[in-house]
């Protein structure tokens, strides 16, 4: 009971460390995991992608902003590459592959990165497709066994091209079996159900909810498998 | 053909109230091109066929101003970053400048700033006084994060303001002698500047890096003797007290309730918008004209008629047509 105790602790000051935005103490947290023999998926799953998800939060409600969620990316990062890189590391099986990109004319991809973040803390593989991304890139990458398909755009110019995606996907007979879901600042609820999508988020934060609505893999963080 | 146009702008500027509302749906150089058959990159790239697609679009809509915009990137090129114009699509950044010491460009030289001036120039000319020349410039904080890369630049915000108030500095000597240009060129200097967002930026950020170099280059411009305006893309909300402060003559809002701006603003702000860019994409005539009589009502009379940003390439021309429509009808119905 009392070690359970002490795991949460370490847990739970290595997900403060990432909201308070501290590579070097992540790191520092992470390595301690390590010399303590706990578990770095837990570690994981109940430190690191809990500060991104309590980010998150943070950015949803406008306490925070994307230059404080680029640094909470950082210091997720540098827990990351330590705990994966340990010999007790034993991944998880994903809760699913999740492909991620920019319509093609578009390079603003600042929101695309936080939300790879906040889906890989959240215990999915990402397939980062990047920005300014052509049309049958999508539909190729859609093909290798993907749940979720993530588009986004920033710019009203280049909104319809995520309407071609979404017809290119049926064209190719990929779904429903992969689920689109679309983001991005111009993008509505109401775009998102006229071009066909399976799901639409406003933010980061809610992405996560809705992949995991749409891919049914909702148990959330921090619970143990 | 109206010939009073110039003068109901520059009434509106003076604090005087226009017998008809000021229209100008945000057309800049794509949709201009599109409407007018050629492809964006020639747009872009020669200052004719810039001049000559906003010129043809200003005819065949009728409004009350011409924006010379050619796209975002043009000051961030003009200073070494590596610009993609594909043939028919907006020109996009693909890398920050790879030099170890930035300077300021040559806007009759480098680059397209010499595009963008000759368009004014000859813009200028064929329009004399019936018609004000809007030409637009990036904002200091949005030009530095081109040419520092953007994720990197909005984390210097915390970790290195320091080199964060470098690349604003030498951004903002750039953008001093352009805008000069500009008037010299018989531009009124238009400010954009995407990046020091709301949605990307607390209000704190926004006054410590983005309002003081804005501040700089209003009063620059106004030490020219010239008017300039203001346009910060995404949310606003709690940045409307700041955009005024940088005593910009008219600030342009995107999307968000324009009886709320107002109330922010007071009501001696000259604002511009703000129907939906959205709208004029999806929507129908009759919504946009919808949309924009309620913009009337609850920003005017102090309101340049317009759009959140600019109008999207493949916006249908009725969506244009029905915007300008409705302030032609204003307080006639």
């Amino acid at each position: 009971m009392i070690e359970g105790m002490a795991d949460k602790d370490l847990f739970e000051q290595l997900a403060e460390a990432v909201t308070t935005m501290k590579p070097e103490l992540v790191a520092e947290l992470a390595r301690k995991v390590l010399e303590q023999g706990l578990s770095p998926q837990d570690a994981m799953t109940q430190g690191l992608a809990a500060g991104m998800r309590r980010m998150g939060e943070k950015f949803a409600a406008k306490e925070c902003f994307v230059p404080e969620v680029l640094l909470a990316s950082k210091a997720m990062y540098a827990g990351f590459d330590i705990l994966s890189k340990a010999a007790s590391y034993k991944p998880q099986a994903t809760k699913g592959k999740v492909i991620l990109g920019v319509v093609q004319g578009d390079i603003h991809d600042i929101g695309k990165n936080i939300v790879k973040v906040m889906v890989q803390a959240a215990g999915f593989e990402v397939i980062d497709l990047g920005r300014n991304v052509p049309l049958p890139e999508f539909v190729k990458a859609a093909q290798n066994g993907a749940a979720v398909l993530g588009i986004s755009s920033l710019m009203t110019t280049t909104m319809p091209r995520m309407g071609k995606v979404v017809e290119a996907l049926d064209k190719a007979g990929l779904r429903p079996g992969v689920k689109v879901i679309v983001g991005g600042a111009p993008v509505t609820a109401q775009f998102a159900r006229n071009i066909g999508a399976d799901g639409f988020a406003p933010d980061a934060h809610a992405a996560v909810l809705e992949i995991e609505r749409l891919t049914g893999r909702g148990e959330g963080l921090g619970t143990r498998d | 053909m109206e010939s009073d146009r110039g003068g109901r702008f520059a009434a509106l500027l003076r604090g005087e109230k226009p017998a008809r509302p000021v229209v100008f749906p945000m057309v800049v150089a794509n949709h201009a091109a599109r409407l007018e058959g050629f492809s964006i990159s020639e747009a872009v790239t020669q200052e004719d066929t810039l001049a000559r697609v906003l010129y043809s679009a200003y005819r065949f809509y009728g409004y009350d101003l011409v924006m010379v915009f050619s796209d975002t990137m043009v000051e961030a090129e003009a200073m070494g970053a590596q610009v993609i114009i594909p043939d028919d699509d907006d020109p996009f950044l693909l890398d920050p400048p790879r030099v170890s010491r930035l300077e300021p460009a040559n806007p009759d030289k480098d680059g397209r700033m010499p595009v963008v001036l000759g368009a004014t120039r000859r813009l200028k000319a064929l329009l004399d006084d019936e018609a004000p020349v809007l030409t637009s410039l990036k904002g200091p904080f949005s030009l530095s994060s081109f040419l520092h890369g953007i994720e990197k630049f909005l984390e210097d915000l915390l970790t290195d303001p320091g080199r964060a108030h470098e690349f604003l500095r030498i951004a903002t000597d750039n953008q001093l002698a352009y805008a000069e240009a500009i008037v010299k060129a018989g531009g009124i200097p238009f400010i954009g500047d995407p990046v020091a967002s709301g949605s990307l930026i607390s209000p704190e950020m926004f006054r410590e890096f983005a309002r003081p170099y804005l501040e700089q280059l209003v009063s620059a411009v106004h030490e020219c003797g010239a008017r300039v305006g203001l346009h910060i893309c995404g949310e606003t909300k709690a940045l409307l007290a700041d955009m005024v402060a940088t005593r910009a003559d008219f600030l342009s809002i995107d999307e968000m309730d324009m009886a709320l701006a107002r109330q922010k603003v007071g009501e001696n702000t000259v604002l511009m918008g703000n129907v939906s860019t959205r709208l004029m994409l999806e929507g129908t005539a009759d919504k946009v004209a919808a949309a924009a009589k309620e913009c009337l009502e609850r920003g005017g009379p102090n309101l340049i008629l317009s759009t959140s940003c600019d109008v999207p390439t493949d916006a249908p021309k009725e969506n244009v047509q029905a915007l300008v429509a409705a302030a032609r009808q204003w307080g006639t119905v």
